[in-house]
């Protein structure tokens, strides 16, 4: 079962916000193996398994090219904060590759997989505030990649991703990782569920509350 | 009978997801059809859901692409239609031209050749003039690990060379006249 460790947190207002903070729950996502079935190829997931532990590069590859896009997903989800999922992206597949002995059952890759990244996730968040905190640091969220040719749509679309972007950092972490989940992902309940260590119906709830809080955060801001 | 707004809320969340059964997507419909604050409610909400992936999507450099939850479309539906093209592909794939050679060779090759740990191959440098208008540096080198701007110095032979990398910019040569 997965399950977490002090689940609940306080909400924000997007304004309160700083740019630079990072949210993740505050316990560790502890695995242990026991899941309901999944829906991947148990035996190609063991065998895979079985043989990037013996060092094969070639089955290390799959591995990594297979799970990392939602892996960054799961790291958004965690932290909230786009910017910081390269580098903790890096971190997650060196624990993976250094603990695949650890994984008592390939066929809870999948779980086993979004713990690691969860608790690399929280760990680094939590190293990054010490650092704030030392340092007092202040920082903005990363400039629009490509921005339109017109400026001043440029300037209105800039300031609706980073109220967006504001508002899913702002959620709980207990709302924003299945939300995020979702909707990067496209997991149904069950999925999200597996891998939360929660129920289908818990999903839906924790989902429904999401969009709400989101739908009060942004009121006047999306037509 | 108009459900209550949690109810709707809960209807609505639940189709944006593509979890409505049949009976559910049917029932939406209909409010859909004949209730103007249902409509508003329901289209605010895909709005916003669809703004929010787009900028998350962005964010996390992933192309935009359409609402997965488009109209009244439903797992089920989806369910159905990869079923449908899981057996399309299997015809395509039984045809004799389509299988793979035996032992799966080329298969292997190409996986070797595009593993994630295999090391880059080496590709030639370019050397790039550069335009008569900007006098020095006169040339550019573009490798495949390294960028290096030379510049010529007073004196024939002599040049400034600049080596740059996605970390750090250093001078690795320094002549008196620079």
């Amino acid at each position: 079962m997965v399950r977490y460790q002090n689940p609940e947190t306080k909400m924000m207002p997007v304004a309160e916000i700083p740019p630079e903070s990072c949210q993740p729950p505050t316990g560790p996502l502890v695995y242990s193996g026991g899941m309901s079935s999944v829906s991947i190829d148990a035996e190609a997931v063991r065998q895979l398994v079985a043989e990037a532990r013996r060092g094969h590069p070639e089955a290390a590859d799959r591995l990594v090219r297979e799970h990392e896009s939602w892996v960054r997903s799961a790291i958004y989800a965690v932290t909230g904060r786009a910017d910081l999922v390269d580098d903790i992206a890096q971190q997650v597949w060196a624990r993976v590759w250094e603990r695949l002995d650890t994984l008592e059952n390939p066929r809870r890759l999948k779980a086993w997989l979004y713990a690691v990244a969860r608790n690399a996730a929280i760990d680094a968040c939590q190293a990054r505030r010490r650092q704030q905190a030392s340092v007092g640091s202040k920082g903005e969220l990363p400039p629009v990649a490509d921005a339109a040719v017109d400026p001043s749509a440029a300037t209105a679309g800039e300031e609706l991703r980073r109220a967006l972007l504001r508002a899913v950092q702002a959620l709980p972490a207990i709302y924003r990782e299945p939300f995020v989940l979702r909707h990067l992902e496209d997991w149904s309940y069950a999925q999200i569920g597996e891998v939360l260590g929660l129920s289908p119906d818990t999903v839906e709830t924790r989902l429904v509350r999401a969009r709400r809080l989101l739908r009060e955060m942004l009121q006047g801001k999306v037509e | 009978m108009s459900p209550g707004s949690d109810e709707l809320e809960r209807l609505i969340s639940r189709h944006l997801d593509g979890e409505c059964t049949p009976a559910e997507a049917e029932y939406l419909r209909d409010l859909l059809a004949n209730d103007r604050t249902v409509r508003a409610r329901y289209h605010a909400a895909r709005e916003l859901d669809a703004v929010l992936r787009a900028a998350m999507r962005g964010a996390l450099g992933r192309p935009a692409r359409g609402t997965n939850a488009t109209g009244l479309q439903s797992r089920w539906v989806r369910t159905a239609a990869l079923a449908a093209a899981a057996g399309l592909a299997a015809l395509v794939w039984l045809h004799p031209s389509q299988r793979p050679e035996p032992g799966g060779r080329r298969t292997a090759e190409a996986a070797a050749v595009s593993s994630w740990f295999a090391p880059a191959p080496a590709t030639p440098d370019i050397i790039e003039p550069m335009p008569v208008t900007y006098e020095r540096p006169a040339l550019r080198v573009r490798g495949t690990e390294r960028n290096w701007i030379i510049v010529p110095g007073r004196d024939a032979g002599r040049y400034l060379v600049i080596q740059v990398d996605h970390v750090r910019t250093h001078v690795i040569s320094v002549h008196r006249d620079f």
